[in-house]
């Protein structure tokens, strides 16, 4: 019996599912609706019926906890209705753009999540904690597995698991430094190079890399992303190619990243989304260059039309417009379009860190030193091992 | 509109009745009674009225007409508010009961008449003690309205006691005199149930009497002791009588009262427990919340105090209560008493040990700290003890709404915490508000360190519970998902406006506020945070460098016309509306001003303010307008009439209770208003006798113009204005003494404030409000045209300066007093009415020789006192024709100070009246050539102490500065030579001066460039030419 428990991240793939960190490798997850048939089966039945429902209850956690049985590996996909579809059969083959099961070969990007038949639970609730946020809780649950269960593509899994986490924890200001979690993270790049969580590996890399104050090197890592099938992991890729060539003073290099994000033929709200912030930056680098008015028209009519619920997006829309301000010597205009991004925006991480970054450097050029000191300490508290609190 | 329909609804079923009824008497009773009963008295005593001399009605109504009247007068005082129309109410109905109990003796009668001459008694009782509580009363005032209360509150309790005797034999089946009941006649037994209802009525009115009685005797005192008694026993009996109907039950909660009152609290609950049986309908909750506050009262005046019986009894009332009542001040005292003991009950509890009890204990501890902080949210008389009692406890208020149990799970569940932190906020802030508003005006800084402290905890308080409530709404916005409500999200947003607006983080507060109008304005919580909006853009506007203002200012003007434009007629249009008008004012656009003005709702409370802030800088601007000599009149009358508007609608708008400085700068500077269009009857009530009257509040020592730092100069101002008001009055010619007495009185009070006031500027100020006054008297003197009016109004001010010199003993004021009647004197004497000016020199000089002997000992500039003290006798004198008193006097001045101008000047006026009047040709030779000829110490030359004309000419000649003095003295001396020729028949010396004139003219033909001079001199100069005296 195959059970799915949905993180909270899934319902909003684009806000909390890869740009919040937490990685597309899928998990066995426990259906909530079925959960919600249970209980309403309990307040509807009968008490022989509720006994009778203890009774799945207790045989699904022994399920749960034993290691799995199933004798054939299976790759959930999503539907392009909605929803997923199961494929069983043998995997043949894993790549960084897809798995071929039972000689049908899936996309990389419509794989929801891979199980193995040998799976073991420790490994599978590694992974849910992972997709859950509880980065210290996988990495622990990993330890407990016996290391001789882990073989072939479950210790691919593992690894990544293992990785990928280390790598949230340092991103997140965790204990953890970011050159350990570049090692464990470059290491899985070395080994697995044709692991299905290759992509998300370099993209934790890339950003690894930035957060240390080494734009030029993470540039080069999400370049690597530019070309790859996965349509989110391409345009997010480009993306941070651009903005890390601004960090590195390639301004040329980021304008071709944005220029090929804007080239991207699709439509799909995450690739608007893409293109919108795209479509900011170059404003941000035309202000940067000096064109100060029309950037900052481009600017203000994004701000306009578009719908602020798109967070990310805004987040950069109002940052871009602080540092075109402030390149053009409007420092409190500028700290205006900063403090927005601080006030209405500050779930998204790395522009928050920026607004917070550019705050605590203009507050005291306008006098303005208790502010300047409030931003500074809640860039060093929450977002310690960042880019821009290294930068400080 | 709606009292209209309800009258037409009494009327139409008056109708319907009358239809039915064949006895026409009956209708018009329960017309009557139907408008008495709703309200209607005026329209009831109409109709009355009417019925005088109506055929529809029977003999026997009429008869009982004017009992029906005065009842319906009495009646009619119940909602009504200015007492003087109550008491004329109470007369007529009084007059008219003496009437009606004269024409007719029956019990019936008597017993209506002694009724309602009870109620018409504790009226009129009622409205004594109420004037008893204005502030404007000394005590022997109010003791004097208390004592008249009592008055009539023992003859009204005799009366109710007589009512209740004859009610009786009325109702009594055993008396003689009792209602005869006739079984074919319904009206016999509805009027024996009248009289039952009146007996009850009475019944309950007897001991009302006697608890108000009590209360207006000393505490304590064996009277109040023996009233309260009698009250509390025959409240019972009432009780007792009737213990299933609503009087029976309020008799039985006052029965209490008066227990509690007596100290009897244990016999006050027993009582009180007969109300808590009641069951929960709603009809009994007004008297079951009397009931539970004055058993709060009781147990916590017992020892050992009852928690438990008071958390049995007032657990279950609070936990009923609605969000209305829960902060209702009776129910506030209630919770705190719950809270109390709660709290005692948790001690009990957690002291029988074991982790039940001490986890029941715990709760309670909680319950009860839950409970308090109810009380300490909202402002009132229960806040500060619950505060003391939260901190006794140790419970800290930014602690209190601390998340208790498992973080939020949800966005909703975030947002609620958030909100119950706004909460404790709100009330913090309105604490620190408070706190500062009284540190403002804190002057002793030994009282001002503890304020101090207290507003620097809460601001601390406030910083720390804004952040906490701001933490928690990141939170809820974190936890929101595509699901969650756009209005929720937006709320969130409005409440972190005002959490960063109450942490003074204006930026921040407008940054948001901002966003919200820019894309969600048409979501509920946008419109709200406008008002933060505009106010923190005021503020920033107010706090920027003068380099930023005006960026500041342009965004409040955007954001204030977006307001005003989408939510037009709002509060916060109005809050828009009323901070760009302030701005405009600041900026003396008056039309910008007007035009924002206009947009603040009508209901809108702020209004008035800014109406009279309005009025007072047009009033401003028009008084500097009128000042310059090419003002266009029409514009400066329009400014005027745009002023007294504002400033009428303000002055209107505003009660006593919710009065500012500006209000009553307002109100004061109205009265000057009414003053400028000669409507003194207007300036007179505005400034003694209207709902704010300055002159009323500088007596009444009002907080807002004794307690604030412009309080000096108002009350300056107000005498200045009265002064000018009691003058204007005088100038009007009615009770000339009653305005004399008053203007008396008005600078009595300005030498006893100068005395006591620490400010060495002080006299400086009030001196220049006397030569203020005697400007104005000046004036309003020289513009009388009238020379009856303008004799008498000379006898009026010299009786009012009379009356000054007599009462005073300052020396400061008898010169002015003196210097002003002769001012007055001169005005009277220029006017070619010099018999009558002479009487007012001789005072004028009278009272200078009195300011002599006062002297000016210790003044700092007592010497130049002394000097214009002396000058001015001279001029008085030599104004009531003493000349060579007048000249000696010069001659006095002059020894000391020989180069005086200003006495020169007048020394050679003196010497030229004199020779004109009597003094001879020697005189004029003297005023043009000097005189009181003395050697010079220096160049032992003869010099002449008094210069004359002459040397005066000669001495300023040429000086630009001192043209007007050069051609005064010209003049004169040319006037001397012509007129001397005249005396002494010279025409060489007429022509002389001809020829002086014509010297002059050569140099200068324009005289200075003075056309007034110019013309003078051409007049005088037809005047020589025209002499011959050959």
């Amino acid at each position: 019996m195959e059970v799915e428990i949905r993180c909270v991240g899934e319902t909003r793939e684009c806000d909390k599912g890869k740009l919040d960190g937490v990685p597309p490798t899928r998990v066995p997850i426990f259906h909530s609706e079925q959960s919600q048939d249970f209980k309403l089966m309990i307040m509807n039945s009968h008490r022989t019926l509720v006994l009778l429902c203890c009774f799945f209850i207790g045989m699904f956690a022994s399920l749960v906890n034993a290691p799995q049985v199933n004798a054939q590996d299976a790759v959930y996909k999503y539907k392009a209705g909605g929803g997923t579809s199961k494929v069983n059969g043998k995997i043949s083959e894993v790549t960084p753009d897809g798995v071929t099961i039972g000689g049908k070969q899936i996309p990389a990007s419509e794989v929801k999540r891979v199980y193995y038949s040998k799976e073991t639970s420790g490994l599978n609730r590694a992974r849910e904690q992972m997709q859950d946020g509880r980065f210290s809780d996988a990495i622990e649950e990993l330890e407990k597995i016996d290391a001789g269960d882990l073989q072939g593509p479950l210790k691919v899994e593992a690894d990544f698991v293992r990785a990928y986490s280390t790598s949230q924890l340092s991103l997140r200001g965790g204990n953890v430094t970011a050159q350990v979690a570049g090692n464990g993270i470059r290491k899985f790049i070395t080994t697995h190079s044709k692991s299905l969580h290759l992509y998300p590996a370099i993209d934790q890399y890339g950003k690894l890399l930035f957060s240390v104050g080494r734009p030029k090197l993470a540039a080069a890592e999400f370049a690597k992303l530019a070309n790859c099938s996965w349509p989110e992991y391409r345009m997010q890729g480009l993306f941070q190619l651009g903005k890390s060539s601004i960090e590195a003073g390639d301004l040329p290099q980021a304008t071709s990243a944005f220029d090929q994000i804007l080239a991207i033929d699709s439509n799909d709200d995450l690739s608007r989304t893409y293109k919108l912030m795209a479509q900011c930056e170059k404003a941000r680098l035309a202000g940067l260059a000096g064109n100060v008015e029309p950037a900052v028209a481009t600017l203000n009519q994004l701000i306009d039309v578009e719908n602020s619920d798109n967070k990310l997006l805004f987040a950069h829309l109002y940052n871009a417009k602080g540092a075109v301000q402030e390149k053009a010597g409007k420092l409190k205009e500028a700290s205006r379009a900063y403090l927005l991004s601080h006030l209405l925006y500050s779930t998204v991480p790395e522009a928050h860190s920026e607004a917070l970054y550019r705050l605590a450097l203009i507050w005291p050029q306008l006098e303005e030193t208790d502010r300047a000191n409030e931003a500074r300490e809640t860039l060093k508290t929450r977002y310690r091992n960042s880019y821009w609190a290294g930068k400080l | 509109m709606k009292r209209f329909a309800c009258v037409i609804a009494i009327i139409s079923s008056f109708l319907a009745f009358s239809i039915a009824s064949l006895n026409a008497d009956e209708p018009a009773q329960a017309f009557l009674d139907a408008l008495r009963d709703n309200g209607y008295h005026d329209v009831a005593i109409e109709y009355l009225e009417s019925l005088q001399n109506s055929e529809l009605v029977s003999a026997e109504f009429k008869s009982v007409l004017p009992f029906e009247l005065a009842q319906t007068l009495i009646g009619s005082t119940a909602t009504m508010r200015d007492l003087t129309k109550v008491e004329t109410q109470l007369d007529k109905a009084q007059k008219l009961l003496t009437d009606y109990a004269a024409g007719n003796q029956s019990v019936e009668v008597s017993a209506r008449t002694l009724h309602y001459q009870g109620n018409l008694l504790d009226r009129r009782s009622k409205i004594y003690l109420s004037q008893a509580e204005s502030d404007r009363l000394t005590a022997a005032e109010k003791g004097e309205l208390h004592a008249k209360a009592r008055t009539n509150l023992a003859s009204a309790l005799e009366s109710y006691t007589a009512a209740k005797a004859k009610i009786r034999l009325l109702i009594d089946p055993q008396s003689a005199s009792a209602i005869q009941i006739d079984p074919e006649d319904p009206s016999t037994s509805r009027k024996r149930d009248q009289f039952r209802a009146s007996y009850a009525d009475v019944r309950v009115s007897i001991p009302q009497i006697a608890e108000q009685l009590a209360d207006t005797q000393e505490p304590g005192s064996g009277e109040r002791v023996k009233l309260l008694k009698q009250a509390r026993d025959e409240y019972k009996k009432v009780w007792d009588a009737y213990p299933r109907f609503l009087a029976g039950l309020n008799s039985c909660l006052y029965s209490a009262r008066c227990s509690y009152k007596l100290g009897e609290h244990k016999q006050a609950l027993q009582l009180l427990n007969e109300i808590f049986a009641l069951s929960n309908n709603s009809v009994f909750k007004p008297i079951k919340r009397q009931a539970y506050v004055l058993a709060t009262e009781c147990w916590s005046k017992l020892d050992p105090y009852p928690y438990t019986e008071v958390v049995q009894r007032l657990d279950p009332a609070v936990k009923l209560l609605n969000k209305i009542e829960i902060k209702q001040p009776q129910w506030l005292r209630v919770q705190l008493e719950l809270a109390i003991a709660m709290r005692a009950k948790s001690v009990e509890v957690k002291s029988k040990g074991g982790p039940t009890s001490n986890r029941e204990g715990k709760d309670m501890e909680r319950a009860a700290a839950k409970v308090l902080r109810n009380v300490t949210r909202v402002p009132g008389p229960f806040r500060d003890r619950a505060k003391q009692l939260l901190s006794k406890w140790d419970v800290k208020i930014t602690t209190a709404a601390e998340v208790v149990g498992a973080p939020p799970a949800s966005f909703e569940e975030a947002r609620d915490k958030a909100k119950e932190i706004v909460t404790d906020l709100e009330s913090a802030v309105s604490e620190a508000s408070l706190v500062r508003k009284k540190l403002a005006r804190e002057k002793d800084p030994a009282k001002k360190l503890p304020l101090q402290t207290q507003y620097d905890e809460l601001s601390a308080q406030v910083a720390s519970l804004s952040k906490s409530a701001l933490s928690m709404f990141e939170n809820a916005l974190s936890m929101s998902t595509d699901e969650t409500v756009r209005a929720d999200i937006n709320n969130v947003r409005y409440l972190q406006c005002y959490c960063y607006f109450a942490d003074q983080k204006y930026i921040e507060s407008s940054l948001i506020a901002e966003f919200l109008l820019a894309k969600y304005p048409n979501v509920e919580g946008t419109r709200q945070a406008m008002t933060l909006l505009i106010q923190s853009y005021s503020v920033m506007m107010d706090r920027a460098k003068e380099a930023d203002k005006a960026d500041e200012r342009n965004r409040l003007a955007t954001a204030a016309t977006n307001i005003i434009k989408r939510w037009p007629g709002s509060n916060e249009a109005g809050a828009a509306a009323s901070s760009m008008t302030r701005l405009a004012l600041n900026q003396k656009d008056f039309d910008m001003a007007k035009r924002y003005f206009a947009e603040i709702p009508a209901k809108a409370s702020y209004r008035n303010v800014i109406g009279l802030k309005l009025g007072q800088r047009i009033w401003y601007e028009y008084k500097k307008n009128a000042k310059a000599t090419d003002a266009d009149p029409a514009k400066l009358q329009a400014q005027l009439d745009e002023s007294k508007q504002f400033l009428v609608d303000g002055v209107r708008g505003v009660t006593v209770d919710d009065m500012t400085y500006d209000t009553a700068l307002g109100a004061l500077f109205l009265v000057d208003v009414h003053l400028r269009y000669g409507d003194v009857k207007s300036a007179l009530e505005q400034l003694e006798s209207s709902a704010i009257a300055p002159l009323d509040l500088v007596k009444q020592k009002h907080p807002v113009v004794t307690n604030t730092s412009a309080a000096a100069l108002y009350r300056r101002e107000a005498y200045q204005i009265a002064i000018k008001t009691y003058l204007a009055a005088m100038e009007s010619g009615d009770n000339q003494e009653e305005w004399v007495r008053k203007a008396g009185g008005i600078v009595n009070a300005m030498r006893e404030e100068m005395k006591a006031s620490q400010d060495p500027k002080a006299r400086a100020r009030v001196t220049q409000i006397y030569q203020m006054i005697a400007r104005e008297l000046k004036e309003n003197f020289e513009s009388i045209d009238d020379v009856n009016k303008k004799k008498r109004f000379a006898k009026t001010l010299a009786m009012f300066l009379d009356s000054i010199v007599e009462d005073s003993t300052d020396g400061r004021i008898v010169i002015w007093a003196g210097s002003t009647l002769r001012t007055v004197a001169e005005s009277l004497q220029d006017s070619d009415m010099a018999p009558e000016s002479v009487p007012l020199f001789q005072s004028a000089a009278a009272a200078l020789s009195k300011a002599e002997s006062i002297g000016f000992a210790g003044e700092p500039e007592e010497k130049a006192m002394l000097s214009e003290l002396k000058r001015q006798r001279a001029l008085a004198q030599r104004g009531s024709g003493s000349f060579e008193a007048s000249v000696q006097q010069f001659v006095e001045i002059l020894r000391e100070s020989p180069n005086s101008l200003a006495v020169q000047i007048d020394a050679a006026k003196t010497l030229q009246q004199w020779g004109k009047v009597n003094g001879g040709p020697i005189r004029y030779k003297e005023a043009v050539k000097g005189a009181e000829p003395y050697k010079d110490p220096k160049t032992k030359r003869s010099r002449n102490l008094i210069w004359g004309w002459e040397k005066l000419a000669l001495a300023t000649r040429g000086k630009e500065g001192l043209r007007p003095t050069f051609n005064e003295s010209l003049f004169h001396l040319i006037e001397s030579r012509m007129e001397y020729g005249v005396m002494t028949k010279s025409q060489k010396a007429i022509d002389s001066a001809g020829r002086e004139i014509q010297k002059e003219r050569k140099r200068d033909s324009t005289f200075g460039g003075s056309p007034e001079w110019k013309s003078k001199f051409d007049a005088l100069e037809k005047r020589v030419n025209a002499t011959k005296v050959n």
